[in-house]
């Protein structure tokens, strides 16, 4: 469903030195640096597939959205979606696709939800009936049907944003971009978003792409991530071996009966390294093949009185890649 | 292709200008207030200075109409508000136009329309209004040939909307492009004969600017209700009048279209 090769992008900004002096200056010379927002980025996503794709600030997250929508134009490479260039924006490639970006509200401001569906209807051509089957569907499971007829700007936010899901999938788009659905919602509305996305996923089996910067997003409804830093892609795959990959191993956790034992003690380096230590608690870092024996040896050496074993927290490590911590 | 979506974004921005009531009438009375206001006081000293009833075929009602005609019409032909597109292409929300199966400039015109048809409401009320107070004035004769102001109307609203689109798309590279509209709009005001009516300018000036846009979006639809155009000169200017929209669509198409690609929705 969605193709890109090689795809670059740079931006041209001007830059000001802060001060009036400087603004006046300004005004006869500019100064111009180039901000390159993505580096010949490739990928390919298929039908039915939710692809979280993760990245810091100012990474690239949504300008790559944002081209493969049409929206902007890319500087080089090919790129693909539903086997049309979005560029060219044609009628077929935009009535099958649709972009939700959690930090603006799209629609019309002054017009109750209701009114602006209808106007969608008419956009996207929905024949009527199959119009309000859906559209019954969609407000009945975010549970918005009361808030129908009221402006869109007198809405919450969560509201809003519900809003926004149901006016760009009635369309039953076959290609979604979804920019930080949740951002700035609370638990139970950005909880009632995700599962809307994933009955959605279950249901129309589009191509997804998820930008959040909440892990717990990408987390419930992302099989494969994709992490880029710097404009170019640093991770792509299962989101499940990202830990498996990117960490040497598991962390064992021991709780000492007596808190003064922790003294002294030291693992043997192919068992492990220790990564910290309190008093009452010893913290080690184990290769995976090695965690029966490394066990075996914490509580061979140690008095202890309780043993966990983890996996390290997800969220940490997409961080770190995220950061360039992990090569 | 299916085209009742132009109905329908027109009906929903009717729906949208009548949502804001008090903004919409205040609007109104203070454009009329301000320009008849000024128009009175300044065309009473003239006319008792010359001692004179009529100036350039206009009698002093008449020249009251001129002014009350002039910002009514001038609402009906500038339509939306001004600067609107070149602030969806500063502010990013040019973005979902993009996004939906729909063209843009089509998109746009319908909402200038509506305003229009709108301001068409308040044009006849207050016309009426007018005759009611003060009667016709004596110069005005009411003829068939003022039926004519339908299509006048809707040529210098597409005219218009053309010019300004125009200058707005210029956003994709300046930030602010407030400056070019004033001086626009500055433009059509002097030279489309809204300060002060065309028959005080000199024969010479008076061709000139009849060839130029202006005209058409002040003095020509206002003359025409005034019954001083004649049919033919009405052929003759609704011609000039297609040949600049002509010639604003197809600069505004080709800008649009070198813009587009340094658009980078900003904003969102």
């Amino acid at each position: 469903m969605i193709e890109v090769r090689d795809l670059s992008k740079t931006f041209r900004v001007h830059r000001k030195q802060p001060g009036l002096v400087n603004s006046i200056k300004s005004l006869f010379h500019r100064e111009w640096v180039n901000n390159t927002a993505l580096d010949s980025v490739s990928l390919s996503i298929g039908k039915g597939e939710i692809v979280g794709l993760v990245g810091a600030n100012g990474a690239g997250k949504t300008t790559l959205v944002k081209i493969l929508s049409g929206i902007i134009h890319p500087d080089g490479g090919t790129v693909r979606v539903m086997g049309e260039n979005p560029w060219e924006r044609k009628n077929s490639f935009r009535k099958n696709i649709a972009l939700i970006m959690g930090q603006k509200a799209q629609r019309w401001w002054d017009l109750p939800a209701a009114d602006s569906f209808l106007l969608l209807r008419e956009i996207y051509g929905i024949p009527k009936d199959e119009f309000s089957k859906r559209l019954n569907r969609l407000t009945e499971t975010l549970d918005i049907t009361s808030k129908m007829d009221i402006q869109l700007r007198r809405l919450s936010l969560g509201e809003r944003m519900k809003m926004e899901l149901i006016a760009a999938l009635l369309h039953n788009p076959q290609v979604v971009f979804l920019d930080e659905p949740t951002i700035g919602l609370d638990i139970t509305s950005q909880r009632a978003i995700r599962q809307f996305i994933a009955d959605y996923r279950q249901e129309h089996e589009p191509a997804m792409i998820l930008t959040s910067h909440y892990m717990e997003d990408i987390e419930t409804l992302c099989k494969r991530i994709i992490i880029i830093r710097e404009g170019k892609i640093v991770y792509d795959g299962p989101l499940a071996d990202v830990v498996e990959k990117h960490t040497p191993g598991k962390i064992i956790t021991a709780t000492l009966s007596e808190c003064s034992l922790t003294e002294g003690f030291s693992i043997p380096s192919e068992l492990g390294t220790i990564i910290s230590t309190d008093n009452c608690r010893i913290t080690v870092q184990v290769p995976r093949p090695k965690l029966t024996s490394a066990t075996s040896y914490v509580m061979e050496h140690l008095s202890i009185s309780d043993l966990s074993i983890e996996e390290p927290d997800i969220s940490t490590i997409i961080e770190s890649i995220m950061r360039g911590h992990h090569e | 292709m299916n085209n009742r979506w132009l109905g329908e974004i027109f009906r929903g921005e009717i729906r949208r200008i009548l949502a804001y009531r008090a903004d919409f009438w205040v609007q109104y009375l203070v454009n009329i207030i301000a320009h008849i206001g000024v128009a009175f006081y300044l065309w009473k000293a003239v006319f008792t200075a010359n001692g004179v009833t009529t100036m350039q075929g206009y009698s002093f009602s008449g020249m009251m109409l001129y002014y009350l005609l002039v910002p009514l019409l001038g609402r009906v032909i500038f339509g939306s508000e001004l600067g609107a597109i070149g602030r969806e292409i500063y502010d990013g929300s040019l973005t979902r136009y993009l996004i939906y199966p729909v063209n843009y400039f089509l998109y746009k015109i319908m909402q200038y329309l509506a305003h229009s048809l709108i301001y068409s409401i308040q044009l006849v009320t207050a016309l009426l209004l007018f005759v009611v107070l003060f009667g016709l004035p004596p110069e005005i004769t009411l003829s068939a040939i003022m039926i004519l102001i339908i299509p006048t109307l809707f040529a210098a609203a597409m005219l218009n909307f053309a010019i300004t689109t125009t200058l707005e798309l210029f956003a994709f590279w300046a930030d602010n492009i407030w400056s070019l509209l004033v001086i626009v709009r500055f433009s059509v005001g002097l030279l489309g004969g809204g300060l002060i009516p065309l028959a005080f300018f000199p024969s010479q000036a008076q061709e000139i600017l009849n060839k130029l846009p202006f005209v058409y979006l002040t003095a020509f639809p206002a003359d025409l209700l005034m019954g001083r155009i004649s049919l033919s000169s009405w052929c003759e200017g609704m011609v000039i009048l297609s040949l600049w929209t002509a010639i604003f669509f197809v600069l505004a198409y080709k800008v649009w279209k070198v813009g587009i690609r340094r658009y980078t929705g900003v904003g969102i």
